[in-house]
């Protein structure tokens, strides 16, 4: 139960620090396409943006994720990163404990 | 009047904020307090960066900088107004903090103006939130030049704004106490402060649409509202900040002489509902929910705002009962005594389900009105499972920021953290989700497993929070 709860805790922050990386990149893509018809990417190529003009002069824009790899990997890496973390405090906090048992 | 006595107060009212508000539920734990702290001043540096981007792309080298700062100085009475109505609601709930100073030898005179340099102070952290970003890229764009403009157009006008609704606020107190319903005010002032949002939107619209006419025609704009940045811009920053203290010392100077000199408690509870409800309890959990003076404020909102858009012709789906869901915040706990004080409180995931349900019958109770004005102004029916099921969302998201961030009795601050934390983890989600522009089933099915989740980590939590009221764990 308690590797269960570290796990899901895991995966739902890793989750939300995944998006914010993901917005966050967006948007500083968004604002770094200054040329109308040049794809720009970011975050390792893994989302892009895309103004176009049209041939009546309006400009459409185009936005997404290209390359889901890039995110998924930044996903494991916080989750796994965070399990660690949660594992090794509470090691660290079992070793606290014995040492305070002991005195 | 000491002024020692009321710099103690502030003091103390401060201290009791940042002890109470910032150490209970999740905040308890260091670590987490530094990791709010963290994801809020990065959350406002990104706003800062963007505001920057978007400012210099848009308006860089235009000249367009000048009306949109004027029509950023029409709309801050607005945006002091919404504040004033989250802090004054808010305050009303707040007799945990006045009871501190009612032991203290202070007069009632020096405790108003404590309280209201404290709400000021309050207010002022909040429109640097609304209106710093767009401050410091103003400044940052438009160069030294622009930080007088940007003082008398956007910061001189938001604290008069307060001050002044500071003044009605006690006047209108006063008022109340003349006609002796002065204890039903947790009732009569939300409505007036709703009515004067209702008022003052349109204003900000029509100021807003006559500064852009104004500037495409070539012509000067004269409004109440841009007084303090005309004075700057002919007789200069200094004159027009000794105007702006001379009007703020006028206006405190006016508020102490209207500020009652006693202090009436509120009623805090309406009964709504017939007591024979009580035989069952689900029905305890709805009577606990709809006599809440908090339910009573939102329902008058939504009402007021509903009739606003009937009387404007303005036809949207009614998003507006999200502000009812919000109630779910107060419902674990002003329902904790019933799952204390039984020999047996029953199973959590029962309890979830009667906290939820009691919330469902409140948005369905209030929905049925509402729906029915947004529809016979020509809304369709396509629009109302997307409104019912964003607010079935919410209602589970509220509900699990009243666990995980319990408000405290008396104490409504506590709130405040847990609400601007969540909604920002909401958007960046519900942003994010937009750009993997997903086929809408599986966005669908994504936040179906989110709402799982939140329904988990709810159980999860009201489990703990039990566990540690039966002394099992320490929290």
């Amino acid at each position: 139960m308690k590797w269960f709860l570290r796990i899901s805790a895991a995966l739902t922050s890793s989750f939300v620090l995944t998006m914010i990386v993901v917005v966050g990149s967006f948007i500083m893509t968004m604002f770094s396409a200054r040329e109308v018809g040049v794809r720009k990417f970011g975050l390792f190529g893994a989302v892009f943006f895309h103004p176009q003009e049209q041939s009546d002069g309006s400009t459409i824009l185009e936005a997404g994720v290209s390359n889901g790899a890039p995110i998924a990997i930044i996903f494991v890496l916080l989750a796994a990163f965070q399990v660690a973390v949660a594992s090794v405090l509470e090691r660290l906090k079992a070793h606290k404990r014995r040492l305070q048992e002991a005195d | 009047m000491r002024r020692a006595s009321v710099a103690l107060l502030f003091r103390l009212f401060w201290i009791f904020i940042l002890r109470r508000v910032l150490g209970r539920g999740l905040l308890a734990s260091r670590t987490a307090r530094i990791s709010v702290l963290l994801l809020l001043v990065t959350a406002f540096a990104g706003f800062t960066l963007l505001s920057y981007v978007v400012i210099r792309q848009y308006f860089g080298g235009t000249g367009l900088l000048e009306p949109v700062l004027q029509a950023a100085n029409v709309s801050v009475a607005f945006w002091a107004l919404v504040t004033y109505v989250l802090i004054r609601v808010l305050f009303m709930k707040a007799d945990e903090l006045l009871k501190l100073s009612f032991s203290l030898p202070v007069t009632n005179k020096e405790r108003t103006l404590a309280f209201g340099l404290f709400e000021l102070s309050v207010v002022f952290v909040m429109m640097l939130f609304i209106f710093g970003a767009f401050s410091v890229s103003t400044v940052l764009v438009g160069g030294p030049p622009f930080i007088p403009k940007v003082l008398a157009s956007i910061w001189f006008p938001a604290q008069t704004a307060y001050l002044l609704l500071s003044l009605g606020y006690y006047l209108l107190e006063r008022a109340l106490l003349t006609l002796r319903v002065s204890r039903l005010r947790s009732l009569i002032v939300p409505m007036v402060l709703g009515l004067g949002l209702v008022a003052i939107f349109p204003y900000t619209n029509e100021q807003s649409a006559q500064i852009a006419q104004s500037h495409v025609e070539g012509r000067d704009y004269w409004s109440p509202a841009l007084s303090f940045a005309l004075l700057q811009e002919k007789a200069g920053i200094w004159i027009c900040s000794l105007v702006f203290l001379v009007t703020s010392a006028a206006i405190v100077g006016a508020i102490m002489a209207a500020a009652p000199k006693s202090y009436v408690p509120i009623r805090r509870f309406f009964i709504l509902l017939p007591s024979w409800l009580a035989k069952h309890r689900f029905g305890v959990y709805i009577l606990v929910m709809f006599r809440n003076f908090e339910t009573t404020v939102a329902v008058l909102f939504v009402i007021i705002f509903s009739i606003f858009m009937w009387v404007y012709h303005l036809a949207f789906p009614p998003y507006v009962l999200a502000l009812v869901t919000f109630q779910g915040i107060y419902a674990y706990s002003n329902s904790e005594t019933l799952r204390r004080m039984v020999p047996f409180p029953g199973r959590t995931f029962a309890n979830y389900l009667r906290l939820v349900g009691s919330q469902t019958v409140l948005l369905g109770v209030v929905a049925i009105p509402v729906l029915s004005l947004s529809l016979a102004q020509g809304i369709s029916w396509d629009a109302i499972p997307h409104v019912a099921v964003f607010c079935l969302s919410n209602i589970l998201i509220s509900t699990l920021i009243g666990i995980a961030f319990p408000p405290e009795k008396g104490n409504p601050f506590t709130v405040l953290i847990g609400v601007v934390v969540t909604l920002t983890i909401v958007m960046i989600i519900a942003l994010g989700l937009n750009i993997f522009n997903f086929h809408p089933a599986i966005t669908a099915i994504i936040f179906i497993l989110l709402n799982l989740l939140i329904v988990g980590y709810s159980i999860f939590g009201m489990q703990r929070l039990e566990r540690i009221a039966r002394h099992e764990v320490v929290s």
